[in-house]
């Protein structure tokens, strides 16, 4: 719609010059309030604090099967065929702890070596007897950022007293953090 | 003023309940774990071996009051033994049926494990005899003791034999 | 049709008289007149019954450059989180489309450039225009206290087009917040 404002000049009605003024007031008629050529918007970005562990599968099974006559120590075994990765951003005090579900019986004994280049691996450590409430570390001091697909070492060695043991499994839990 | 008084109360339920959650979403936030399955065997395991070569017993003397060769005797080879089994033992056997001279064998002085040595074994075939007994989840050894006699009667001569030791479910 | 209201602001008695004259016969309804005259005279081409003058004028129309932009959300918060980040890669990204940016330009070949208040981000947040209805979007910008052109080749029209937020952070860089103003600026291109 368009409103034509008309300003009439007295005394002058048959000659005149009206000079009209249009508007456009209608075309970009909206309920809020426009800017002109500029406009702004807060943006607000927040990291929060970071924390993500991932591991590439199971290992393949550890089946003890030699051992040394005269020897109660049966010949160990391993695994390195799996790996983990981690990502965080909190600081140089992050840690991964290792346990398992159950501890092992006695005369049963499963290693596990992390491997790492952002902190300090504690090598091969005994998690045994390590339950949820014992989690033992085994990488220590790790800077923030990300270790992609270290290695991870599992060795499962036996005593012939402790017998023979069907096949069993336990759950590894590694923990990143602080 | 009850009112205000009870709405002041709910107020304080309402932000410890809401601190509670900010503090243990906080505390939940600080780690992640990831797990693994690992399956973990150890199957049935016997093994045995020896320390010693081979033996040559030597008869070369005689006992003057019987006027037969005096044994030979050797306790040198030791025999040793690993077991994650229940209820094992150890037998020995020769490969002669029927040997010339008398060869016969004893374990003694076991050194560690589990296990009753037999009395001693004359190996006059190719049987096997029991040797060590009640060996269990263990790993031992011992000493084999060797005995070879002969009577004049019997004269002179070579025999070779092997001697074979098995861990046998027993 | 476009419907033309005019309103008589003022004028001389001679030409409402004249228009009243060439209406009225008896009993002549001034009010009435005008009104019908109003209503009827001036949009009818058959004109009156007899003609007793004519009256000419110039009309100029002016059109000034307007120009006008918006966006339909004035703060917008972006976050950083776990749910953001794999294990074992250091970059952590987050993304953001909800806002939408409109203009309404009538004069010729301008262009929308983009600047950000803050001078030494922690983290890197870039913008693009997504699927504008009219006009070429630029690149992906990184945001920088520089203007980055945002739009190109907008002539006279209205339109509006998505604003895609990508927001970047290394693990390795740790936590914290970022507060941007984002200045949104009309140029010639």
């Amino acid at each position: 719609m368009v409103y034509l404002l008309v300003h009439y000049d007295k005394g002058k009605i048959m000659k005149n010059s009206i000079a009209i003024s249009i508007v456009l007031g209608c075309a970009f008629a909206s309920q809020g309030a426009y800017a002109q050529s500029t406009a702004t918007q807060s943006v607000n970005l927040t990291v929060s604090t970071v924390y993500k562990i991932s591991t590439s599968g199971n290992p393949a099974a550890l089946t003890v099967t030699t051992g040394t006559a005269g020897t109660d120590a049966l010949t160990s075994v391993s695994d390195n065929s799996t790996t983990y990765s981690i990502t965080q951003n909190f600081g140089n005090t992050v840690k991964i702890t290792a346990n398992l579900d159950a501890a092992l019986q006695t005369g049963y004994t499963l290693n596990i070596n992390l491997a790492s280049t952002k902190g300090t691996s504690a090598g091969t450590v005994n998690i045994s007897n390590a339950t949820s409430g014992s989690a033992l570390s085994v990488v220590t001091a790790i800077n923030r950022g990300a270790d992609a697909s270290q290695a991870i070492g599992y060795t499962f060695s036996a005593l012939a007293s402790a017998g023979m043991l069907t096949s069993t499994t336990r759950t590894v839990t590694l923990t990143l953090t602080n | 003023m009850k009112w205000i008084l009870k709405n002041k109360t709910l107020d304080i339920v309402i932000a410890t309940v809401l601190m509670g959650m900010i503090v243990s979403e906080r505390v939940c936030s600080q780690q992640a774990s990831s797990t693994q399955v690992v399956t973990l065997r150890v199957m049935e395991l016997n093994t045995i071996d020896l320390i010693g070569g081979p033996l040559t017993l030597q008869i070369n003397s005689v006992n003057d009051n019987a006027g037969q060769p005096n044994p030979a005797i050797d306790a040198s080879t030791k025999l040793l033994w690993t077991s994650n089994g229940d209820a094992r033992k150890i037998a020995v056997g020769s490969d002669l049926a029927s040997p010339r001279f008398i060869l016969k064998i004893a374990a003694e002085k076991s050194g560690s494990g589990t296990g009753i040595a037999q009395p001693e074994v004359t190996l006059s075939d190719n049987s096997p005899h029991d040797l060590i007994l009640g060996v269990q989840r263990s790993a031992g050894s011992c000493s084999l003791r060797f005995t070879a006699l002969a009577t004049s009667e019997e004269g002179t001569g070579s025999e070779s034999r092997l001697i074979t030791y098995t861990i046998t479910g027993g | 049709m476009t419907l033309l209201n005019v309103v008589v602001l003022s004028g001389t008695l001679d030409l409402r008289t004249m228009i009243v004259r060439a209406l009225c016969r008896q009993n002549c309804r001034p009010h009435l007149a005008i009104l019908t005259v109003l209503l009827f005279g001036l949009f009818s081409n058959s004109g009156f019954c007899q003609t007793y003058g004519t009256a000419t004028n110039t009309i100029t129309v002016k059109v000034q450059a307007i120009t006008m932009i918006k966006i339909n959300t004035s703060i917008l918060n972006l976050n950083i989180s776990g749910s953001n980040a794999i294990a074992g890669q250091d970059q952590m990204m987050t993304t953001d489309q909800t806002s939408t940016f409109s203009w309404g330009i009538n004069s010729s070949l301008k262009k929308v450039t983009v600047t950000t208040s803050l001078a030494a981000p922690k983290y890197t947040l870039q913008l693009a225009a997504i699927n504008p209805t009219v006009g070429t979007a630029a690149s992906q910008v990184t945001l920088s206290t520089t203007a980055n052109d945002l739009l190109t080749n907008l002539g006279r029209s209205s339109g509006s087009c998505s604003l895609l937020y990508t927001a970047i952070a290394l693990a390795s860089q740790g936590t914290g917040t970022d507060s941007h103003t984002i200045t949104f600026t009309v140029a010639t291109q």
